[in-house]
């Protein structure tokens, strides 16, 4: 074949922000397509996990307890409190295995594995927004109440919520690329992490001296700041703040940031 | 141009860190060919990476003034559930080749692979054989002042091995190759220079065959 002269190359030369855009980019689309073309089971399950989670939860606790708190309905209670938790959870567990699953691409000198961990969060939000948007929607075609009241804070509490996941899925990352097993323990971790974060029942039924021990974890704050952005009858734990996770989420990114500074080398290094 | 400047390349090992390169410095010449020889671990696929970006020096710095490429031929950056053609335009968007740009490349490695309808099947179902045209059909598709070969040099069957041949030669004309061998004869077919690489040290030979002697001498194989 006589190759006609296609090759025009990487000539133009290209400032780094339109190099980390255009990496970013093309690492968004590829997950896309990885998660919606190959498995599309696990789109599917993405969006129907939190639904049928709902739906099992409604029907076996909504006939037990009737009302657990006058004047919040069951349902809305459980997806403002499930669908961050699992925002959280999917953001950390999806980003711990990515730099291993994106391997092979740092070969090409453009991406770095943060670039595979980010456009793996960014997909991640996407999906979890489409989740959230679909779920509040049956709900509220059920005749639920499901438009926010604070909508603002909301939004605040997500994005504090999104930025917590990035952090501990980069420092998973991080950690889990010299001891693999580390994996395993946090995704076991997760199982009482969302018992004490009170996604299914109120934490307000414990005794106040179990509590206090609760509010050590910052997911709890988040989720209940969410419900009470959703609902502002529904108040809070006293103790809740904004602050804690904030402060938390800085702490745990810096620690994760300072350690991807540190094993930068070994991380793409090892193919 | 193309400079290696005082760089100090080591990796931790459970033994304390092994050093590849101390302090090394290096020039490569202008517009030759060059061919990387050495032992197995005299650091030649280091050097390379250090070349392509794939790896960092602990210290010192790789000054260039073009382009370098990926390894030419390299297969491990695909997915394989996605089709070739995904693949392909992942690379193009990486590399900033858009619309007309992205989709003459892709018909040029589909056109290069030969490998018909499969170009847009998932990658799973390829043999060994069809990623490797994908991928050397990909790394054809760019310009680069420099291509990196690690090893790998002619894949495939005979005719798709000729055609390879033809095309690096064709891009050759501007552009020049840094090849890592063991096979002596890919040398002498591609390089005007050799570089032998041992124990952290670089040796320039102008002469091809006075490297390969000098190489074969060190390691007594023919």
């Amino acid at each position: 074949m006589q190759s006609p002269h296609v090759a025009s190359g990487p000539a133009r030369n290209r400032s780094a922000w339109e190099i980390q855009r255009a990496v970013l980019f093309a690492l968004v689309l590829r997950e896309m397509k990885q998660r919606v073309g190959g498995q599309w089971i696990g789109a599917v399950w993405t969006v129907f996990e939190p639904l049928a989670h709902t739906m099992v939860m409604v029907t076996i606790l909504g006939f037990v307890r009737g009302t657990l708190i006058p004047g919040i309905e069951y349902p809305v209670f459980l997806v403002t409190g499930l669908i961050p938790y699992f925002f959280f959870q999917h953001l950390t567990m999806r980003l711990m295995d990515g730099i291993e699953a994106n391997r092979g691409v740092y070969a090409y000198r453009q991406v770095k594995p943060i670039d595979a961990l980010l456009s793996r969060a960014i997909v991640e939000t996407l999906m979890n927004l489409l989740v959230y948007t679909l779920t509040l929607g049956i709900l509220a075609w059920l005749g639920f109440h499901v438009i926010p009241a604070l909508p603002l804070e909301l939004i605040g509490v997500h994005i504090l919520i999104g930025l917590f996941g990035l952090s501990t899925g980069l420092l998973a990352a991080v950690v889990a690329h010299d001891r693999p097993r580390v994996k395993s323990f946090i995704r076991i971790s997760f199982m009482p992490l969302y018992f004490i974060t009170g996604v299914i029942f109120p934490i307000h039924l414990l005794p106040r001296e179990y509590i206090d021990w609760l509010l050590w974890n910052p997911m709890l704050h988040l989720v209940e700041l969410s419900r009470h952005s959703f609902m502002p009858q529904y108040r809070p734990l006293d103790g809740v703040n904004l602050l804690y996770p904030l402060g938390c989420t800085l702490l745990v990114l810096a620690i994760g940031l300072a350690q991807y500074r540190i094993k930068r080398l070994r991380l793409i290094a090892s193919s | 141009m193309l400079q290696l400047q005082h760089i100090t390349k080591s990796y931790p090992t459970p033994q304390g860190r092994r050093y590849v390169f101390r302090d090394l410095s290096f020039s490569f010449p202008v517009g030759a060919n060059i061919g990387l020889i050495g032992r197995n671990g005299a650091g030649k696929s280091t050097l390379l990476r250090l070349l392509g970006g794939i790896d960092m020096p602990d210290s010192g710095s790789v000054y260039s003034t073009g382009s370098i490429s990926w390894p030419v031929g390299l297969t491990g950056g695909f997915v394989t559930t996605l089709s070739a053609r995904e693949n392909v335009e992942f690379v193009c968007r990486i590399f900033g080749a858009h619309g007309r740009d992205m989709h003459r490349k892709v018909g040029f490695v589909r056109e290069f692979a030969e490998i018909g309808e499969y170009f847009d099947l998932p990658m799973k179902s390829f043999s060994s054989g069809m990623r490797s045209r994908v991928a050397f059909g990909l790394s054809m598709a760019f310009d680069f002042d420099y291509y990196l070969i690690d090893e790998v040099m002619a894949v495939g069957d005979a005719q798709f091995k000729k055609k390879s041949r033809e095309i690096l030669k064709e891009r050759l004309e501007r552009a020049s190759l840094i090849l890592t061998s063991h096979n002596m004869a890919d040398i002498r077919q591609y390089c005007n220079l050799v570089v032998l690489v041992d124990r952290g040290n670089t040796v320039l030979f102008d002469d091809v065959e006075a490297g390969i002697r000098s190489y074969q001498g060190a390691t007594g194989n023919t």
